[in-house]
């Protein structure tokens, strides 16, 4: 889970406002960055090269791609629907605030914006974020858990892959340890199982051996040649 | 912070320049950069408008008013900000002329603001 303060991406076309969000923002413990336009915006949010954002404050009206555009971007993004938006909208626009909260946004802040409502409304969203990236990724551990036991059945399991899993306090990482040790157990007792195999092929290979030494030095044939070869080594004796 | 004029206070809400001064933890220097974008903004956003009405551009003089508006506001100067905000509404029902007669008022008003927020970046 993150640790990091909140990193919130302000898109907006006014200076001032761009000015007056960044600082109080950072004055509030958050980091903030900004954009000028919804251009700008979705182009610093797909960027795999900077730092993901956790928070959008967003202005309705901007030049070039104004706010409906740059939700609705957003919104249809699998990679970025799932980020919280704060409007920005001035009192009057209330109808186009309504708007873009059925269009998926997360809540909205008048301007000129108070302070203390825009660090509870920002504390708010980051805290929703936050739960579902928690969620997320208790999700993707139950998949590797899940993908461990298919690669177990196909003897592909590797140990290590379970080691994040593991580390985790609550049952999700309690199952992945003991899965381990029993995979672990298995894995030993195959081990075993085949080592003992080895061994008893090699018996019964040896005891095949001797049968069949057996069988040739039982016959009539070869105790007469016996009897040949020790009367030959008599004679060169004397 | 303090006003002897009149004047001032009327075309500033000083309790609006306090709150910002205290939203940066008293730093004076962010106050006077706020002022200063303010003041290098607000002409060419008048420009803008009186261009857009002579063109009957309506969205032009929208997007104009309301970031004079909404700029305005956030200093504190609350008149100029409800004279920017009548000029949207009227230029939103498509009424430019009663928007242009309400330019004046504005840039009047604006004059006043200049005044007062210069005399709050010397102190």
């Amino acid at each position: 889970m993150s640790n990091n303060k909140g990193r919130i991406l302000v898109v907006e076309d006014s200076r001032i406002n761009r000015l007056l969000l960044k600082r109080t923002l950072e004055e509030q413990g958050f980091e903030a960055t900004l954009a000028v336009d919804g251009f700008q915006a979705l182009a610093m949010l797909r960027a795999k090269t900077t730092v993901p954002c956790d928070v959008v404050l967003l202005d309705i009206l901007m030049p070039n791609m104004d706010g409906y555009q740059t939700l609705s971007a957003i919104k249809a993004d699998p990679a970025l629907q799932h980020l919280p938006v704060i409007m920005i909208s001035a009192v009057e626009e209330m109808d186009s605030t309504i708007r873009c909260i059925e269009m998926g946004a997360t809540d909205y802040l008048s301007k000129p914006f108070n302070p203390a409502l825009l660090k509870a409304r920002v504390s708010a969203s980051l805290t929703g974020k936050r739960l579902r990236d928690r969620e997320m990724e208790y999700l993707e551990q139950v998949a590797i858990v899940t993908e461990a036991a298919v690669a177990l059945e196909a003897s592909a399991f590797e140990p290590s892959g379970l080691d994040d899993v593991a580390r985790r306090s609550d049952s999700l990482g309690n199952l992945a340890r003991v899965f381990k040790k029993v995979a672990a157990d298995m894995l030993a007792r195959e081990a075993r199982i085949r080592r003992q195999m080895l061994e008893m092929r090699i018996e019964i290979d040896e005891a095949r051996r001797s049968k069949k030494v057996a069988e040739i030095t039982g016959t009539e044939c070869f105790k007469h040649l016996r009897g040949h070869a020790g009367k030959l080594r008599k004679l060169l004796e004397s | 912070m303090n006003s002897s004029k009149s004047s001032e206070n009327q075309s500033l809400d000083l309790s609006k320049l306090q709150q910002l001064q205290e939203i940066t933890g008293g730093d004076p220097d962010f106050l006077v950069e706020l002022i200063d974008v303010y003041l290098e903004d607000a002409p060419r956003l008048f420009a803008t408008m009186k261009d857009a009405l002579s063109r009957d551009d309506a969205e032009s003089t929208i997007r104009a008013a309301h970031d004079l508006k909404s700029n305005s506001l956030n200093l504190g100067a609350t008149a100029l900000g409800a004279v920017c905000l009548e000029m949207e509404t009227r230029a939103k029902d498509e009424k430019l002329q009663e928007a242009a007669l309400l330019l004046p008022v504005a840039e009047a008003e604006y004059f006043r603001v200049v005044a007062a927020l210069r005399a709050v970046s010397v102190k």
